[in-house]
């Protein structure tokens, strides 16, 4: 079995990735991605701390954690299919409205 | 052990793969191919119930919701590859500057603390079921509002424009 810094340390990777794409990409889609990408990355840390340190917390906070994902997932979706419908483009660089 | 490295070279590769590729589609399989990863992760940590439902939500259920999405929207292909990077070089030092400081402090963080070196138990469904209808009852419960909440507002958002109409009804 590995130890748990392999765990965090691949964890850790993961949220740079994520974070990386979501800073860089202009593509909304895209930064929805990276978001999954991140709430992965903090799902592992759970449940690796979970599983070595036996407290089954972390499993249900992993539990909560999924559920909301899938419900950001089709809020979000569903605003830049909106924001598709009214510009045309998915980028968001146009969504410029509340900018003083 | 040999699981973990195959396992953890492609979740990275995967992950990196949805960053760089410029295609909609092939970052949204690539992004399965790592969420599936992360579940292969959770088998190594003997954790079967989470695997299970990121295969079954994450894997399933919110990456055909990204298929659906991009092709419901589907642009030119060489307008997605021209918006996928941002376009000037100050920003993306500064940006790498940002990401190296942030994974110089996780790093220090990672090697500094005494982490607990062999895992103490496993994943039992009967702790896990103790769990959620126990303490974590109410945020539970909570949980299934907030999900009928969002599936009655992605409807309402994605519906072709009523919403207008009944305000002129009102103004008149």
């Amino acid at each position: 079995m590995m130890p748990l810094m392999a765990y965090i340390a691949l964890s850790a990777g993961l949220a740079a990735i994520g974070a990386y794409g979501l800073l860089v990409s202009r593509n909304a889609i895209k930064v929805l991605m990276c978001i999954e990408l991140l709430l992965n990355a903090g799902n592992l840390n759970l449940v690796a701390f979970s599983t070595y340190y036996h407290d089954a917390t972390g499993y249900v906070l992993t539990v909560f954690s999924i559920a909301l994902a899938a419900a950001e997932a089709a809020v979000g979706l569903s605003i830049l299919i909106v924001l598709f419908r009214l510009k045309g483009r998915m980028d968001l660089t146009l969504l410029d409205l509340l900018k003083g | 052990m040999i699981w973990f490295i195959i396992l953890a070279i492609g979740t990275l590769g995967s992950a990196l793969m949805v960053v760089r590729t410029h295609k909609l589609a092939y970052a949204a399989l690539w992004l399965a191919g790592s969420l599936v990863g992360v579940a292969g992760l959770f088998l190594t940590l003997s954790a079967a119930y989470l695997a299970t439902v990121q295969v079954l939500v994450y894997a399933g259920a919110v990456v055909t919701l990204i298929l659906f999405a991009i092709m419901f929207t589907h642009a030119p292909a060489d307008e997605q590859g021209a918006t996928a990077e941002l376009p000037r070089p100050a920003a993306l030092g500064r940006l790498a500057l940002l990401l190296l400081g942030l994974a110089a402090a996780l790093a220090a963080i990672v090697t500094t603390v005494p982490w607990q070196a062999v895992p103490q138990g496993q994943e039992s469904y009967g702790q896990l079921a103790q769990a959620i209808f126990g303490p974590y009852l109410l945020p539970f419960e909570l949980l299934s509002l907030l999900l009928l909440a969002a599936l009655v507002g992605a409807v309402v958002l994605a519906r072709k424009d009523q919403t207008s109409k009944p305000l002129k009804g009102d103004r008149s």
